[in-house]
């Protein structure tokens, strides 16, 4: 038995303003194992997304512990989170985040420059993994002349390139019509199941939610359901 | 990260706004044009100067009645002052050994008429000794001598000016002219001399300085020009005039003596400080400059919050954030500079080819200050906004609209 990929122990955020204290997250503990796919649900102002961005190290709790990969990272350094930002975690946004001016294969390859690849082989990767989410005529297009899907794909494709262990994708069909929306889910799982990678969603679509293997419920800060299938 | 890719991407990022970019790097090519253009001019007036005291002969010594200060304060004539005369420079000629050449020097203006034409000239009276102590010699027939001298001759040595204005192309020697209401007869023409120091030797007429003397009524010289046999003993020769001279003015030293050295050294020192001044003028300029591009990246910043959120989501430390930035406002500044040192460079060549006599010299220093400058404003002024950058919080620019 391996040790889990995030073990999160009470977990709290709160939010300091000029006159008032927001909690946000108020002792949220659950571990998850590599290879898992989880979606988080739950309704607007639940905390999910500041949840996501605790587990993605874009933020860090106020109080608890974050043990990613063996090793607590909440009390880390801007370095050494943006390490971990970089290679071992993949972003995936409702709005997709794309650099508009940059083609779709500039976009790709932009964690690999943070990662300090030589150019060529920056492109070789990116390209590839361009073909993984089965984009691959479209890599010299800019973001404004893709479709929706298309360009979550791209930014799916910007995720995985630096072999992460963990995705995350926070609202990922949110801009998206359904049709899309399947499609994108489908790759998710399809990921999953063939590089074993651990996929976290943060949805409030219960068809979405679906997809996935684990399902956690956050009602005003804290985990109201945590429901696995099977 | 490598830096020659935050360059050119840096590059790609100043080609999309292009008018911006022109116009914010404008700021830094009036800066550093300005100053180039105006070191090179003060360089210039520099090099000029000292070119024309060097044709005149580094080895003279020139004396005037009154002590002039000049140390301190403006020049200040004290005492009463007993002039000087043709006899003391008669003197110095017989006691002063280290003195190689002695001009007893009369200087007026007057109007030089020939037949029906008039000319306003320069009227130096001088003995022979004059042409070779200046190097300024007769071309045609031949210079005042020292008989004219004695003999208080109306003889006339004309310049090239002065020739082609009253005579045209018939022949002037031994032609009658008057200066003033006396009449003189030419002797002697001059060779072409030119401008030196603002005075167009071309338009001077040389008599006799007794006769000069007589011309404008007066007992006394304007100055003694004297030529000392080497340039080493100038502080001897010096102290043997101040001798010579004291004896025959009571014991007072009621004169200036001037080195062209000392001249050219308080000249020097004025232009290089008028240099300094333009140079730092322009230089405010350059920081205006600086500012602008300050104000450009913070607008910058402001509309790039998104990509800020997106680089550092996907693994940009804040110091690959503020790289980038830094990188971009030198770019700029450099950019600006490298233009500006092209301009000041031609703008220099050009100011000399419309007005000749204005004289410019682009100095490599002043090219690489302008420059270590130019650069350095990318940085001073880059800095904040960068910083500013890199400190913006992740999440909050992720949701940047």
């Amino acid at each position: 038995m391996t040790s889990p990929l995030i073990i999160l122990d009470k977990i709290e955020r709160t939010f300091n303003f000029s006159k008032i204290t927001i909690e946000v997250l108020k002792g949220i503990s659950f571990t998850v194992k590599s290879g898992a796919f989880i979606a988080i649900t739950g309704p607007s102002g639940s905390g999910k997304s500041t949840l996501m961005n605790i587990i993605g190290c874009i933020d860090t709790p106020t109080k608890g512990s974050y043990i990613l990969e063996g090793t607590e990272v909440s009390k880390m350094d801007d370095e050494a989170l943006a390490f971990i930002r970089n290679k071992k975690i993949g972003f995936v946004f409702q709005n997709f985040n794309l650099l508009p001016r940059y083609s779709a294969l500039a976009n790709v390859e932009l964690p690999l420059f943070y990662a300090g690849i030589p150019r060529q082989l920056r492109k070789d990767k990116a390209e590839s993994s361009l073909a993984s989410v089965g984009l691959i005529n479209r890599g010299l297009h800019s973001p404004s002349e893709l479709s929706g899907g298309e360009k979550q794909r791209v930014a799916i494709a910007r995720a995985l390139v630096n072999n992460p262990l963990l995705i995350l994708a926070d609202e990922p069909t949110g801009n998206l019509d359904s049709k899309s929306s399947l499609e994108i889910m489908s790759l998710f799982q399809k990921l999953n199941i063939d590089t074993n990678v651990t996929i976290i969603v943060v949805t409030h679509d219960p068809a979405v939610a679906d997809f996935a293997k684990r399902v956690i419920t956050i009602v005003d800060g804290v985990i109201e359901l945590d429901r696995s299938k099977r | 990260m490598n830096l020659l890719e935050v360059f050119i991407a840096s590059l790609q990022n100043l080609k999309v706004n292009k008018v911006r970019s022109f116009l914010t790097m404008l700021g830094v090519i009036i800066g550093v044009t300005s100053v180039i253009l105006l070191v090179s001019i003060g360089q210039g007036a520099k090099i000029y100067i000292n070119e024309q005291f060097a044709s005149l002969g580094t080895n003279l010594l020139i004396i005037t009645p009154g002590k002039i200060e000049t140390k301190g304060g403006p020049p200040l004539r004290t005492e009463s002052v007993e002039k000087l005369t043709f006899e003391d420079s008669m003197a110095l000629k017989r006691r002063a050994f280290l003195l190689k050449g002695v001009v007893p020097f009369v200087l007026g203006n007057s109007t030089v008429k020939y037949s029906n034409r008039s000319r306003s000239v320069i009227v130096a009276g001088v003995n022979n000794e004059y042409q070779w102590v200046r190097g300024f010699w007769v071309e045609i027939g031949s210079f005042v001598s020292d008989d004219d001298v004695e003999a208080r001759r109306r003889v006339v040595v004309i310049g090239k000016k002065v020739v082609e204005e009253l005579f045209g192309t018939s022949n002037p020697i031994a032609q009658m002219v008057k200066i003033g209401d006396v009449k003189f007869r030419v002797i002697g023409i001059m060779e072409k001399k030119g401008v030196s120091l603002g005075i167009d030797f071309d338009n001077v007429v040389f008599i006799p300085v007794k006769t000069a003397q007589d011309l404008f009524n007066t007992q006394s010289l304007f100055q003694i020009i004297v030529s000392v046999i080497s340039e080493k003993e100038l502080n001897n020769a010096t102290d043997q005039i101040i001798s010579v001279l004291k004896k025959r003015h009571n014991n007072k030293e009621d004169f200036t003596i001037v080195s062209q050295g000392a001249m050219l050294s308080t000249l020097d020192t004025i232009l290089n400080v008028l240099t300094y001044v333009l140079g730092g003028i322009a230089g405010i300029s350059l920081i205006v400059g600086g500012i602008g591009i300050m104000n450009i990246m913070l607008v910058s910043i402001k509309e790039r919050t998104r990509e800020i959120g997106i680089r550092k989501a996907v693994g940009a430390k804040k110091k690959d954030i503020l790289i980038q930035f830094l990188i971009e406002s030198i770019t700029i500044s450099t950019a600006g500079g490298i233009i500006g040192i092209l301009l000041g460079i031609g703008g220099a060549a050009a100011a000399h080819k419309i007005f000749p006599a204005l004289p410019t010299k682009v100095t490599p220093w002043a090219i690489i200050i302008a420059f270590v400058f130019s650069v350095s404003v990318g940085v001073f002024f880059g800095v904040y906004p960068a910083k500013k950058a890199s400190e913006l919080d992740t999440i909050e620019s992720l949701r940047y609209e």
